[in-house]
């Protein structure tokens, strides 16, 4: 009837994350890494170059889109390692990421649809994709470890009569 | 023989009791609820389709068994009615929007089939926020038919999405209604409208013949005057009784607070929410507790539902139907999602594992989690939504309690600003129906403001106990 009906039906690789030692293997090192891999989109892990963006663009995107990205610059203070190499990056260069993603994703969804966007519709995707790239960053935040699944399982299907 | 109820605002509970004693029949309760629905409900804009054929076959029949002797339980007899996402035969579903207010479909909603078994009486298809909400809408107008006005005020909105499911039950139209939340469209209609509802556990009820807009995280749940009331319904269209037989460790409450989660909110709000933990001190121990802070609640909701209505919705938004949608932020407003990274989805699923553990941690040794439902009341018709959802507002379950599939349930808690119902939201681990239910219910014994209705204006003064 439901995912969730299926998906407690025992996946023996999800369990590994139920064990405890797994958490402990989340450390500043995993931290480190979420923080560089995000350094690599072209991200501070302060979320100063999304902040920037927002603000050089002028975006109408709601306070709880700030809210996440101040949560995210509350996460990236603990972030020591490597704070220096971060440093170096330019915010400008960040926003200028920003843009260039906000570009890619709306020049893809562009050559979708059927229908073509108005100027002012143009902005309202750019500024929801704005938004949309800041939850992915948010999410970047939490650190993940290769053994963490998700909770849905593949369940073969076995015919009406097994 | 007693006499009937004040049909407007009685309870299932005492309704039942009329039909039984012959205080009133069913084909006349669905004849009240017919009228009202069409002259009260539609005047809030809260009527999509009526259903006199269905509701006056039902009553009939339902007559008919109770005469006969055959009584199908609490619910046989009553008036209800559905949120215009679950299909009907011979009426239309509209899903709120223009592009489908003719669509049809050649069967019933698994959750209507289970309210026909139980005796109930459908008397409408009732008015929601186009797509359940899912293109991002930011103003009251956007629904095909109409903004949904709150029962309480004329000038407020009914909450979203199950607005009409909201407004007809605090109008008296429909002593229940049934609604769906994706992410607060129970609870929050509910709250606006001085109602309880419930928000069962994730997979509880079947979604069969439910719109879909995201898979792991639509619910359907039940909206009346009482836990009680809502509780009835459950019983009917719950897939299991697993709720109903969970039993609570004896002993006092123990309840667990949200820290801060009053405190942006709006004055009378916090003020009735810290009455009410006067209440619940009474019958429970309360302690301040936080869900987890480095857990990103909101993204990781947010990017599910993002990236599951964009897939359930893609035909419809890459044809350019949405562009015939009411509100003009809705007509490209799922447009970004096509361009998600399946990273990013899969990310927030990996996320909710872990989330789900934590919050269960959390709520581990407590029988409910209690914070305001909503940090204000109904807010003005004219307003857009920025000026109200986008505040930063201190911490919610909402997030948590969606992301994660745990129950919830709500009940109005006092009078805020312009006269206009506040809630409090009770919410609990999976499977916890039935603690979260006794406790609202005792909640409401020691208070009366679910006795108190919305004047509705000369001409349509509700019947029953008026503030």
């Amino acid at each position: 009837m439901t995912a969730d009906g299926q998906a407690s039906g025992g996946h023996c690789d999800n369990e590994r994350d139920d064990d405890e030692s797994q958490h402990q293997h989340i450390g500043p090192e995993d931290r480190a890494q979420h923080a560089t891999y995000l350094h690599r989109w072209g991200y501070t892990p302060r979320g100063t170059g999304v902040m920037r963006y927002f603000a050089a663009q002028g975006c109408d995107f709601g306070y709880r889109m700030i809210a996440i990205a101040g949560r995210f610059a509350e996460f990236g203070r603990e972030i020591d390692v490597r704070r220096s190499d971060m440093a170096t990056r330019d915010d400008d260069s960040d926003s200028e990421g920003m843009l260039s993603d906000v570009a890619a994703r709306l020049g893809l969804i562009e050559t979708r649809i059927a229908q073509p966007l108005t100027e002012e519709q143009r902005d309202e995707v750019r500024n929801r994709i704005s938004r949309s790239i800041a939850l992915g960053v948010a999410l970047r935040t939490y650190p993940l470890t290769n053994a963490d699944e998700p909770e849905i399982g593949l369940v073969p299907y076995r015919g009406n009569d097994r | 023989m007693s006499a009937a109820p004040d049909l407007a605002f009685a309870t299932v509970a005492e309704l039942g009791t009329a039909i039984r004693s012959g205080a009133v029949s069913p084909t006349e309760l669905a004849t009240f609820s017919l009228e009202r629905l069409d002259s009260v409900g539609r005047s809030l804009n809260a009527v999509a389709t009526l259903t006199p054929e269905r509701a006056m076959a039902a009553a009939r029949r339902a007559e008919d068994e109770l005469a006969a002797g055959v009584d199908r339980g609490p619910l046989h007899g009553i008036p209800y009615g559905a949120k215009d996402l679950l299909a009907t035969i011979d009426y239309p579903t509209s899903w709120g929007a223009a592009p489908f207010r003719d669509q049809q479909f050649a069967r019933d909603a698994e959750v209507i089939r289970r309210l026909d078994e139980a005796g109930a009486v459908l008397a409408g298809k009732l008015s929601m926020v186009e797509i359940a909400g899912g293109f991002g809408y930011e103003q009251a107008n956007a629904a095909f038919n109409g903004p949904g006005i709150c029962a309480w005020g004329r000038d407020s909105w009914a909450g979203g999405s199950s607005s009409g499911s909201g407004s007809a039950v605090a109008a008296g139209c429909v002593p229940f209604a049934i609604g769906t939340e994706t992410w607060g469209s129970i609870l929050c209609p509910s709250s606006f409208n001085g109602l309880a509802g419930l928000r069962p556990t994730y997979g509880l009820v079947s979604r069969e013949g439910a719109m879909a807009l995201s898979w792991t995280m639509d619910k359907i749940g039940p909206m009346g005057h009482t836990p009680g009331d809502c509780q009835a319904v459950l019983g009917a269209i719950a897939g299991n009784d697993d709720w109903a037989l969970a039993e609570r460790a004896p002993g006092p409450y123990r309840i667990a607070v949200l820290a801060g989660s009053a405190r942006e909110a709006q004055p009378e709000v916090a003020t009735n929410f810290a009455a009410a933990l006067d209440v619940l001190s009474d019958i429970g121990t309360l302690e301040e507790v936080a869900l987890a802070s480095e857990m990103p609640w909101d993204a990781a909701a947010s990017v599910i539902v993002m990236a599951e209505a964009a897939s359930a919705f893609e035909e419809f938004i890459v044809s350019g139907e949405s562009q015939e949608l009411t509100a003009p932020e809705d007509r490209a407003g799922l447009h970004h999602a096509l361009a998600l990274p399946a990273v990013d989805y899969l990310r927030a699923l990996r996320i909710r594992r872990k989330a789900m553990r934590a919050l269960d941690e959390t709520l581990t040794g407590f029988d409910a989690m209690v914070a305001p439902t909503m940090p204000y009341v109904a807010i003005p018709l004219q307003d857009r939504f920025d000026t109200w959802f986008g505040r930063e507002r201190g911490p919610s379950l909402g997030a948590a309690g969606n992301l994660c599939g745990v129950p919830s349930i709500t009940v109005m808690n006092g009078l805020g600003a312009r006269g206009l119902p506040t809630g409090l939201e009770f919410m609990g681990r999976a499977g916890s129906e039935r603690t979260l239910l006794e406790l609202a219910e005792r909640y409401q014994s020691v208070t009366d403001w679910h006795t108190r209705h919305p004047e509705l204006g000369a001409g349509q003064k509700a019947m029953g106990k008026t503030q």
